[in-house]
């Protein structure tokens, strides 16, 4: 029984996937790839896997989305191309190269464990009793570090391309019609405390600064979607704190525990510290992400039409 | 043992079928979305091989690697897509071709 829905969900992702790329019109294209997303999402739950599929739902299915749709009406001046979408000269190639991959599959070792045994013998040296939440906010904190970074610069960059200085003046979408601002008053309550709960739940069970933050970045968006500047709103300084607020908390916990323990990031026994850090980076998430959505359309010129 | 196999192959095939639409497709957005499906064969190739349908679970350190990967490419995803709108914006299209002046026909 499991195993043909295994079989269903993987046959469905590969054909989904196969009818984005061969598809000839954009917008399809974008559509059957939010069904990828949710897919995808599905196979994650099948893995055993709940702190990835609820960071996909969101993520893959939600921002994603958005931000295709949005730029979809900025760039679709070209239509669809006349000749067939994928060449046969390019069939045999890739043809190829996914048997001999598959090939590779097929060797890979039954009994291999991995790292389960290493971090389940230093789960006792953290105060953290999930152990996804231990690798990624204490024994690779370096990586949740500069993933922070990596969302600061994206956002640096978008703002830099755009050539604006702050958010708040970024272009709005129509305003929701009756019916959408009725949904959005009852779901956007809901997902903030979706997102809460999911950040909270870390430390003991699946979930996390990522979740949390994935959730309260597309309970922003979706606000935004309905003609509310959200975030805009916030005067800049604020919102420069609450952008930077993840990474400036690791890099103060590194500087402090590099002088109390000579070593970078080596966690106090305090929990408020991995709170503290927690919700910090969760906060940055959600802004970062917002931001890159929000400062994308760009240019305030257009603001009274 | 199975479930391993089956979300392996599907994810070297996903990875397969994002490459020919990233070599296929002229229009950047849709670029875009060929390496989007791209990781997330990646992505899902990382956790079929940490996944052990008995005892042990599933490893989280890949776990959390692709957990910071999906936000992390949802990000390098919108700068991209920003990219894109400014060479739209400079060029008038939204396509890579060999010769521009073939486009309109």
């Amino acid at each position: 029984m499991n195993l043909a829905f295994d079989l269903l969900v993987g046959l469905s992702l590969v054909w989904v996937a196969w009818r984005i790329v061969g598809s000839r019109d954009h917008f399809q294209a974008v559509v059957l790839f939010i069904t990828f997303g949710l897919i995808l999402s599905l196979a994650w739950t099948r893995l055993q896997s709940p702190d990835i599929a609820i960071a996909e739902a969101a993520v893959g299915a939600g921002l994603a989305g958005v931000l295709f749709m949005d730029a979809l009406g900025g760039l679709s001046s070209s239509p669809g191309s006349p000749r067939p979408a994928v060449p046969l000269t390019l069939l045999f190639p890739c043809l190829i190269l996914a048997s001999i991959m598959a090939i590779a599959v097929l060797f890979v070792p039954e009994d291999f464990l991995g790292l389960i045994p290493v971090v389940h013998g230093a789960l006792t040296d953290t105060s953290l009793e999930y152990p996804v939440t231990a690798v990624l906010l204490d024994f690779r904190a370096y990586d949740t570090w500069l993933e922070l970074g990596v969302l600061l610069v994206a956002v640096l960059g978008v703002m830099g391309i755009r050539r604006i200085g702050s958010i708040s003046g970024s272009r709005l979408p129509a305003p929701a019609d009756p019916v959408g601002r009725w949904i959005i008053r009852i779901l956007l309550p809901i997902m903030v405390l979706i997102g809460g709960y999911l950040l909270w739940l870390g430390a003991f069970a699946p979930g996390g600064a990522f979740q949390g933050g994935v959730v309260l970045a597309a309970a922003g968006v979706m606000l935004w979607q309905a003609g509310h500047p959200s975030l805009g709103l916030l005067p800049r300084l604020w919102w420069i704190v609450l952008l930077f607020c993840g990474f400036l908390s690791f890099l103060i916990l590194a500087f402090w525990s590099l002088f109390h323990s000579g070593r970078m990031l080596a966690h106090p026994e305090n929990k408020l510290w991995i709170l503290g850090v927690e919700y910090a980076a969760t906060i940055s998430i959600a802004t970062c992400l917002i931001s890159l959505v929000l400062a994308s359309p760009g240019r305030c010129r257009v603001r009274d039409n | 043992m199975n479930s391993l196999l089956i979300y392996s192959i599907t994810a070297t095939s996903l990875f397969t079928i994002g490459l020919m639409g990233l070599a296929a497709h002229p229009n950047l957005i849709r670029k875009i979305i060929s390496l989007n499906i791209m990781a997330g064969g990646v992505f899902l190739f990382l956790i079929s091989l940490a996944y052990h349908p008995d005892d042990p679970g599933v490893d989280p350190v890949p776990q959390a690697m692709v957990l910071t990967g999906i936000v992390v490419t949802i990000s390098a995803t919108a700068f991209a897509l920003c990219l894109a709108r400014r060479i739209t914006e400079i060029t008038g299209s939204s396509r890579l071709e060999d010769k521009p002046e073939d486009t309109d026909s």
